[in-house]
């Protein structure tokens, strides 16, 4: 499980920036209509009354995705969430993780390793930490943001 | 529905949730599984519909609105297991219905939609399984 530093969230209007197609994996294009696609998806798009996906979400998710396809990883699972959310998801080996991008813009992440779980709020600064123990398996600094998570084990 | 034509749902009782997005179904290490967002809900409506298997059949679900390419399959115990209550809530045109409620805590929420998915059997339908290229 990593050890990730708790610092404040970026606020949606700073999750902008150009990738260079050079310097990014090859499914990043593609994962930028697949967001695209969802964003353009209507009302009750699951049939269960859902809310539409916002501009603000299908920004901040291409912006994720930039940072995480610098990193050369794996192409995530790109999947629409109740209520006009998006959410990224990878697994490999015991390990999984998820980011998800709510309507307002704001970012979450959820890290599995077995039945032990950790969720925070997603930061710039701890996304690379992430993807690092995702591909590796391998912790990183121990912090004062677990530390501070009395428990998020769940039966 | 009068409340005594509700059955009680055991532990062992199959549920069947409709995948109403193909981006609800997911590629891992080759096998299509449930992506967790099947699972979420969200706070304006924490009643995740389900079916009960054994008062319906995949045929009804698939030939039904709200149109879906699978369902995921889990036994009732999963979510119980989680403390969350699972209700039969029959509708005029479906006594199969059953709702899990979920959690009010978004954190807890997540984290149960990642336990249901992972607990989760993909159902496809018949003719998605022919188009992914797999046999009958």
């Amino acid at each position: 499980m990593p050890a990730i530093t708790q610092v404040a969230p970026i606020s949606p209007n700073q999750w902008s920036r150009v990738a260079p197609l050079g310097s990014v994996a090859d499914w990043y294009v593609d994962s930028l209509e697949s967001v695209r696609r969802l964003g353009n998806m209507p009302e009750n798009w699951d049939g269960y009354r859902s809310s539409s996906i916002p501009v603000r979400a299908t920004i901040a998710a291409g912006y994720v995705l930039s940072v995480v396809a610098e990193h050369m990883m794996v192409p995530p699972h790109i999947a629409p969430v109740p209520g006009g959310g998006i959410q990224l998801e990878w697994d490999r080996d015991s390990r999984s993780l998820e980011l998800e991008i709510h309507p307002n813009g704001h970012l979450e992440f959820l890290v599995c390793e077995g039945d032990e779980m950790v969720d925070g709020p997603l930061s710039e600064r701890i996304l690379p930490y992430l993807l690092h123990w995702l591909r590796t398996g391998i912790p990183v600094l121990l912090t004062e943001y677990e530390a501070r998570k009395p428990s998020t084990h769940i039966g | 529905m009068r409340p005594e034509s509700r059955l009680p749902i055991l532990a062992d009782e199959l549920l069947w949730r409709r995948l109403t997005t193909p981006d609800w179904i997911k590629v891992t290490n080759g096998a299509r599984r449930v992506s967790s967002a099947a699972f979420k809900g969200h706070e304006i409506d924490l009643e995740l519909s389900t079916h009960i298997s054994k008062l319906t059949t995949l045929d009804w679900v698939f030939t039904t609105p709200p149109d879906s390419l699978g369902v995921a399959e889990i036994l009732a115990r999963h979510p119980q297991q989680l403390g969350l209550n699972v209700e039969h809530d029959p509708e005029p045109d479906d006594y199969s219905h059953a709702v899990i409620h979920l959690s009010t805590i978004y954190g807890t929420r997540k984290k149960h939609a990642k336990k249901m998915a992972a607990q989760a059997l993909l159902r496809q339908k018949p003719i998605a399984r022919l188009a992914a290229g797999e046999a009958e």
